[in-house]
Order: structure tokens, then sequence, then C-alpha cells
């Protein structure tokens, strides 16, 4: 055993030099959190350290999901969720659509330059931006309406107004980049379908249905799948900058909560558990869409 | 492609076109908008007189953010973690792609494995900044680069990109007496230039979008990369939405109090804002904040403040919003000028009190009710000076 190793690594002993700062990054960042982990299950204190803090059991647990916050955050979380896919999701693959029909190359160049762009911008340029123009008080859309005599509307301050500018901020700045990869899965397609389908009297509408539609498919599915891993996620940067107190009962999300409990407050063992919660449900979610999909015929993502 | 030919495909084509130069439009008018109202003057701005083409141009915003520390010295940061950061990213990421991409190398499949699991689980938020608090990177710069030096997902993506170059030349190379770390040095690292500058670009905007790590690691102000500042100017200044935070009340109202004020023909605040912006705009600006870290910091530093500026601000209120303005008069000149402005003026209290009212006790309320525990309402209670007492005291 022990000289098969040698060999080994007299053999590749380069590569193993090579590899070893990458393996150390993933053990000490990634690894070593997840051992980490066990403060959920401890009244971590800071100054025993895990090995000397007292176990506790799942009651961090109980106690979350006894809570009125568990029911906010669920909702709150599924919502956005789902908003972003039925909103947000479909309109990547309908503007490759869009773009794929224009027959001016140079003028197809230029919107998909200009439509990548928003996606450059931070989350805090973003919202930033929102702020100019939808505030009550100097935004610009509230001046416009004041002059054409409306009441102001609150976008930023205000229950109803929380998960569609979430998402219209979404849909801005991450649209035009999300048609990359269908444009790419587009560019692949044989031209000779078209061809042939043009020869059997298809009009452009049924081209784009029985050849287009069908070569991005399989994207779209995977997409789909890692959409779904990550529904649990709503983006902590945008809906921590979008969170106020006038819009937390619907804002309010795993993330933003674990970092307000756990970082702000040093409540790190609650905080952790709920983290650890997420995360399990969050690979459940992508065993289980990704297993769906191979049901489905398609190739899954592992 | 498709036909040229009838009636209705023309006007399809053009209504398509029409649709998607619509949509760039949407695209840019934000961006122009900002430009246009960083290079207006003030009263322009002021009395709305323009949306997208100011009638005067002045470069005073400009001149007005490059004659403060703050801002520069926090673009420095930025620039700094940048371009460190990338260069960082990029080592980390091919050193570990490359033995990956070998398939002869004997552990890739564990290793692969491993690296594909941190995709679909983690730790979490705590349990990995407890582990970079305990490695003692809080409050560095490294703590902005190391804990994200290799992304999963571009470490894969450049795997397959070895992968696709033709074997013989490794071959060849080998022959010739190279050694594994020469042929990634001097013949995969130089034939994949095309991907690593397309990981750069993605790495870089990445660095310098970044504001999570900087609310999370970074305490000193000093240290505060753009986006951090960025967002104590644009958001909680311009905003203060039914007060985003107990400390953003003090900005939003020391700079909507000067906005009000007459001195606004005096005061660049909100040029000052966009001119930032476009600038962020300009570089790129690629990539948050910590709203009760940063109003403790303001409670200590209040006491400082106070002795050398001589009290200016005593007439405003004495709770925790009017620290978030003098915090931001310790970040910066620029701003510390807007401050001065509430502080300067007679009847701001009344004014500022005027655009929130019951906002303290709201935001109050709010917070115990979100947390929902005994003991964490009773922190709340005593103000956000308590809250930060367990970080503080790692």
């Amino acid at each position: 055993m022990l000289t098969v190793w040698n060999r080994q690594l007299r053999k590749q002993g380069w590569l193993y030099l090579l590899v070893t700062p990458g393996i150390l990054y993933f053990v000490i960042f990634k690894y070593l959190p997840m051992t980490g982990l066990v403060i959920a299950f401890q009244n971590y204190q800071p100054f025993l350290g895990i090995a000397h803090s007292k176990w506790v059991g799942l009651k961090h647990f109980d106690r979350f999901i006894h809570e009125p916050a568990f029911w906010m955050l669920m909702r709150n979380t599924f919502v956005l969720s789902l908003y972003n896919i039925v909103f947000f999701f479909p309109l990547p693959i309908l503007i490759a659509l869009m773009l794929n029909e224009l027959r001016i190359q140079w003028m197809k160049r230029v919107i998909q330059t200009v439509i990548y762009i928003p996606h450059f911008m931070s989350w805090v340029v973003v919202v930033g931006l929102a702020y100019m123009f939808f505030t009550t008080q100097d935004g610009i859309v509230n001046n416009w309406l004041s002059m054409g005599g409306a009441d102001p509307i609150p976008f930023l301050g205000s229950v109803g107004w929380f998960r569609p500018m979430i998402t219209l901020e979404v849909i801005w700045k991450e649209t035009g980049w999300g048609t990359i990869i269908f444009l790419a899965a587009i560019s692949g397609v044989d031209p000779g379908l078209y061809e042939s389908a043009k020869l059997d009297g298809a009009n452009r509408f049924r081209q784009m249905w029985h050849i287009t539609l069908p070569a991005i498919r399989s994207t779209i599915i995977i997409l789909a799948i890692l959409r779904l891993g990550s529904f649990m996620e709503n983006g902590f940067e945008q809906i921590f900058l979008m969170l106020n107190s006038l819009n937390r009962d619907v804002g309010e999300v795993f993330d933003t909560y674990v970092y307000t409990s756990g970082v702000l407050q040093g409540n790190f063992s609650y905080s952790a558990a709920i983290g650890l919660f997420k995360s399990v449900i969050s690979l459940v979610l992508v065993v289980a869409a990704n297993y769906g999909a191979r049901k489905w015929g398609e190739e899954g993502i592992y | 492609m498709p036909q040229r030919s009838s009636w209705s495909g023309r006007i399809l084509d053009g209504t398509n076109l029409m649709l998607l130069l619509l949509i760039s439009l949407i695209t840019l008018v934000p961006f122009i908008y900002v430009l246009a109202g960083s290079l207006a003057p003030n009263e322009q701005i002021a009395s709305n007189e323009f949306f997208l083409i100011p009638k005067r141009l002045t470069l005073d915003a400009y001149r007005y953010m490059f004659s403060t520390s703050t801002i520069l010295r926090s673009l420095w940061v930025t620039v700094g973690v940048t371009v460190a950061g990338t260069i960082f990213n990029l080592l980390m990421t091919s050193l570990m792609a490359y033995p990956l991409a070998r398939k002869d190398f004997a552990a890739r499949k564990p290793i692969l494995i491993m690296v594909i699991f941190t995709m679909l689980f983690s730790g979490g938020l705590i349990p990995t900044f407890i582990v970079v608090r305990s490695l003692g990177l809080l409050d560095t710069y490294a703590a902005l680069v190391i804990p994200g030096a290799i992304s999963a997902f571009n470490l894969i993506i450049l795997k397959n990109f070895f992968q696709q170059l033709p074997d013989g030349i490794e071959e060849a190379a080998k022959i010739d007496g190279c050694h594994d770390a020469a042929i990634l040095w001097r013949i995969v690292l130089p034939l994949s230039t095309p991907a690593l500058a397309t990981f750069a670009l993605f790495y870089a905007v990445g660095n310098w979008n970044n504001y999570f790590s900087a609310i999370l690691y970074i305490n000193d102000y000093a240290k505060y990369p753009i986006q951090v500042l960025l967002r104590q100017i644009v958001i909680l200044a311009s905003g203060g939405i039914g007060d985003s935070s107990q400390f953003s009340g003090g900005v939003c109202r020391a700079v909507r109090f000067c906005q009000n004020g007459r001195d606004r023909d005096r005061n660049p605040s909100d040029s000052a804002r966009l001119s930032i912006f476009a600038k962020a705009f300009y570089k790129r600006d690629l990539a948050w904040f910590r709203e009760r870290l940063i109003s403790v910091r303001v409670f200590t530093d209040k006491l400082k403040v106070e002795k050398e500026r001589g009290n200016r601000n005593e007439q405003t209120e004495s709770d925790s919003r009017a620290g978030g303005c003098q915090y931001v008069g310790v970040g910066g000149e620029s701003i510390g000028g807007m401050c001065r402005y509430e502080g300067g003026r007679k009847g701001s209290k009344r004014d500022s009190d005027d655009l929130h009212p019951g906002s303290a006790v709201h935001d109050r309320a709010d917070q115990a009710g979100q947390c929902g525990c005994e003991e964490n309402r009773g922190v709340y209670q005593v103000q956000t000076g308590a809250n930060l007492g367990p970080k503080r005291s790692l």
C-alpha cells in the first residue's frame, strides 16, 4: 500500500502539489464550516469554543419552527421564488427567441451588448437606481405622478409593492444576461432543419415551435433544475438592500434573518440551526429536481 | 434563416425590432439619467427641469467628489482588492483545474466529488463567519479575497476547457523533459488565454461588486470598499424609506434636510450622489452594510467626533439617528458637509421629525416583533448600541 502511494507521488508529485492549495481552500472554507454546523446543536459560546460549549440537541430547531417568524420566512421565500420563476424565468427564453429572429446582424449585436450591461452592475447600484426612480420624496416616477395630479405611490416602502419591485429589479438586471445561454444553444441548430421546414411549408412561428424550441429544451430544463435547487435562495444582497421597517413582513427571508440574528445579534447557534435547515431543504430540492428531470427522460445535472 | 417576403413577415420583423429596441431603451435610460444628473447643476435637478438632457453642463459634482478623501480611499481599496483578488482567483482556480483536467491523475475523481458537493450543500453563513474570524481575517483585506478564492462553478468550466486542449502537446512537452507544473505554466495557460480572460472578467466583476463579504468581515470604515460607501451615500441618504434602519434615519434626515434647505445651491449633495453613481457605472462599478454594526461604531465614534467638532451637532437629536449622520461625517468631508448643514440650521429638528413621524417607534416595535423572543426583545429595547455586544467581544 505504502509503496503504491510512494510510486504515485513520484510519478504525479507535481500534480498533487498543484492541487494542494485548492484542496486546502475547499477544506478550510467549505468543509470546515460544514463541520462547524455542529454548533446548531449546541449553545455555542465564542469564548468557550466548539469543544467546550454545552450540547442542547434539537432545541434551536424546536424553537425556530415554533416561532411566528418561521412561517413568515417560509412564505416570503416561497412567494418570492414563485414570482421569480413565473415572471422572470421565461423572459430570457422569449428575448433569445426574438433576438434570433432579428435579421440585421449588427443590430442584433448592439442590442445584445446593451442588454448585457445591467448584469455587471452591483445590487447596490441597481437598488440605488430603484431608489432614484421610485422614492416618494424625490423619486422621478413619483414626481411625474404628482405632476399628473396623482397621489405618490410608496413603491419602496409598502407591503404590496415589495415583491413586484424585487422581481422588476431582477428582470431589469438579469434578463439580458440570461439570454446568452439560450442564444448559444440556438446557434448550434443545424440551418438545414430550417431549410427543410420551409420546404414543407412551415411559417416562422412553426419553425420556432418545432425547431428552435426543441433545440433549447434541454438547456431550459437544466436551468429549471438549477433554479429549483436554489429555490431557498432569494439573493441576500438585493433583499437586504431593499428591506426596511415598512416591508419587513413580506421581505424578510432566511438569509437576511440569519444575518440579523446571527452576525448582528450574536445568536450563533440559533442562526446556524436556521442555516442548516435551509441548506438541507435546498439539497433535497436539487436532488428531487434532478431525479424528476431524469425520470422525464432528460439529462440531469449530475 | 427565415425567408424574406410576405407582408405579415415584414410586420412581424418590424414589431420584433421595435420591441427589442424598446427593451434596450429601458435598459439604457437609468444610466443616461444618472450621467445627466451628475453633469447637471443642482438647481436643475432640484426643480426637475430636465429628465435626460440637462440645459447646462457642469463638472462641479465630480470636482466635489474628488475633493473628498473618503470616496477616493474607498475606490482605491476596491481597485486594490479587485486587482489582487482577481489574480489570486485565477491562480488558485487554474492551479486546481489543471490536475483535475488530467485523466491520468489518480486522485481526480474524489477531488471532483468533493468540489461538486460544495455546490449542493454549504455550511452556511454563520459557520463560515466563525471560520474566517478564528483565522484572524476579520478587518483585513484578505477577508475580501480568500474566502471566495475559487468558485466551484468556474473551476469546473475551466477544467473542462483544459480537457479540450489536444493531448499531444503535453506528451511532447513531457518528452522534452517538462514536469507537470512547467506544462501548466508554459503550455496550458498560454493556450488558454481566451478562457482565462473570460474568468478574469467574471472574477473581477465579482470582486468589484463584492458587498456581502465587506459588510460581513470588515468593521473598520477606513477599509470599506466602494460598494459599502456607495450604499451609504446613495441608498441610505436618498431613500430612508420608512427608515431603512435606525441608522439610516440620521443620514436621510441630514441629507434631506440639506436638500430641502435654502442652501441647496451651495450644497452639491444631489449631484454629488449622482456623480458617484455615474462614476461607479463608468468604472463598471461592479457589486452593502452592517447597519447596526455601523450604528454601534457611530455610537462609539460619536464621542470622539463630538470632541473634535466641538459639539456642533448638539442641537440635533441625540439618538442613534443623529449618530448616523455623524458617522458619515467621520467617514468623509464631503458628506460631513451635508451633516454640517443640519447642525448649522435652525429648526432642523422640527423639519426632520415632520418627515418621519413616529418612525422610531415603528422601527423598534417592528424589530422586536421580528425576532420574537424574550432576550432579543430585551436587546432591542436598549437600542442598537447593545446589539453588537456579542460580536465585538468575539
